[in-house]
């Protein structure tokens, strides 16, 4: 399983990624929201999402997810981080 | 009435191919005679149990000259497709020398090889068949040949396998793409690589055989050839009632080939065809092969992510890609592979 601080460190490279390098990695800080923050929407946060799977080698569930909670770079790693042991 | 039923094996397309137009002339002929082709690759000997099955005598009787042949299975599970041999071999247009030298390229238990076959018959014109399918036996074989029909991705697959030259070196007078949308970048490479020939896109398939042909070096097809046809709202074309599975969309003139009805991701509700996708990535500089597929997101249903060969990098591709898609087509996913699989009837492997 990886740690908290390991997504994190790859969850950010993965939004720079997906925002093709207009958002530095290390420039995203664990407090930053997603959307509201780093500007991406549903579809970037849904590429973001499959970047992390693929590295995690998770599939995340499709129901039971409040997605409205989880809207800053350190929720989402937590949200992932549980995904792993499910 | 007599019914033969073939399954050719691997490694046989020689002994195979020459069985079969032997056959072939004879029911052209008049012969009482009828054929069910199973396709010989493995994957389709594996499966051939649940198509044919036990069967097959008695789920194809009738009279004779009859033709059975399966759908690629592209998209979907191969099916039967019984054609009435001496009608097509008749009505099959097309002029042609005996002087011209055909090469197969696709696998002669299919339509598209029963097709060039039949050209090859009706116009006396020389086959040759090639050790094997595979890219580099093709090469092998294509110095003597004068014409080749052609599906687009085994033609860039050729070019990927061409070490040697000899694409360069061949004269070609006649050149067809089909099986699969032949873009402005294919047909700008092939007349790179043949300034005199005739190249022709062709529009054709196992249920409705040869719909539509077009020499003019421009991708698409003129709207003056499709004058009368029906398309559904989507841009389904249907032949004679029937749905063909393809969209087209027309523009300035002429239908551009949209995708298979089948082959779409659902990104958050909006229809992203695969084929477009496709295509915007093989009209960039360095991609030489691609292919599109959805994947499953939590978020938006699926998403559509890419694989090509090429020399072009992964993040240049992305930036290149969002410049000519909508968002919802951009690849969440780009990666550059050593090679992207073609099915056996020589297309983009979509299962």
């Amino acid at each position: 399983m990886k740690s908290k601080e390991e997504i994190l460190a790859r969850l950010k490279e993965v939004v720079e990624g997906v925002s093709l390098g207009s958002r530095k990695a290390s420039s995203i800080s664990d407090s930053d929201m997603l959307i509201t923050g780093l500007g991406l929407d549903s579809l970037d946060y849904a590429s973001v999402l499959l970047g992390m799977e693929q590295w995690l080698g998770i599939h995340i569930r499709e129901e039971g997810v409040n997605w409205r909670e989880i809207q800053s770079v350190s929720q989402l790693a937590d949200f992932l981080r549980n995904e792993q042991g499910r | 009435m007599e019914l033969r039923f073939w399954c050719g094996k691997p490694g046989e397309l020689r002994t195979e191919t020459a069985h079969l137009i032997k056959h072939l002339k004879a029911i052209a002929q008049g012969a009482d005679l009828s054929l069910v082709l199973a396709p010989f690759t493995d994957s389709a000997r594996n499966a051939e149990s649940d198509w044919l099955g036990g069967d097959v005598w008695r789920e194809f009787p009738g009279p004779g000259g009859l033709l059975t042949v399966y759908t690629s299975g592209t998209t979907d599970q191969p099916k039967a497709i019984v054609k009435d041999f001496v009608l097509a071999f008749r009505s099959k247009k097309g002029k042609g020398r005996p002087s011209d030298r055909w090469l197969l390229t696709y696998n002669p238990y299919r339509w598209a090889g029963i097709s060039m076959i039949t050209h090859v018959l009706r116009t006396n014109a020389q086959l040759i068949v090639p050790a094997s399918l595979e890219a580099r036996d093709i090469l092998l074989a294509l110095p003597g040949a004068s014409h080749i029909s052609v599906t687009p991705s085994l033609f860039r697959k050729l070019m990927l396998t061409d070490n040697s030259g000899v694409l360069g070196r061949v004269r070609l007078e006649q050149v067809t793409f089909g099986g699969e949308v032949a873009t402005q970048s294919v047909l700008d490479l092939a007349r790179a690589y043949w300034p005199s020939a005739r190249i022709t896109h062709v529009y054709a398939s196992t249920e409705h055989g040869d719909i539509c042909s077009v020499s003019d070096d421009r991708e698409g097809i003129p709207e003056e050839k499709w004058r009368g046809q029906v398309f559904t709202m989507e841009g389904e074309l249907l032949l004679n009632g029937q749905p063909t599975g393809d969209i087209w969309a027309l523009r300035d003139g002429r239908y551009y080939f949209q995708g298979r009805v089948q082959e779409v991701a659902n990104v958050g509700g909006a229809k992203v065809f695969l084929s477009t996708v496709e295509q915007a990535a093989l009209a960039i500089a360095g991609v030489l092969q691609a292919r599109a597929f959805a994947v499953p997101s939590a978020l938006v249903g699926q998403l559509v992510s890419l694989e090509y060969e090429g020399t072009t990098a992964p993040g240049e591709l992305a930036v290149e890609l969002r410049k000519r898609l909508p968002k919802v087509a951009w690849p969440a996913k780009v990666d550059k592979v050593e090679c992207v699989r073609l099915s056996e009837a020589g297309k983009i492997g979509r299962s």
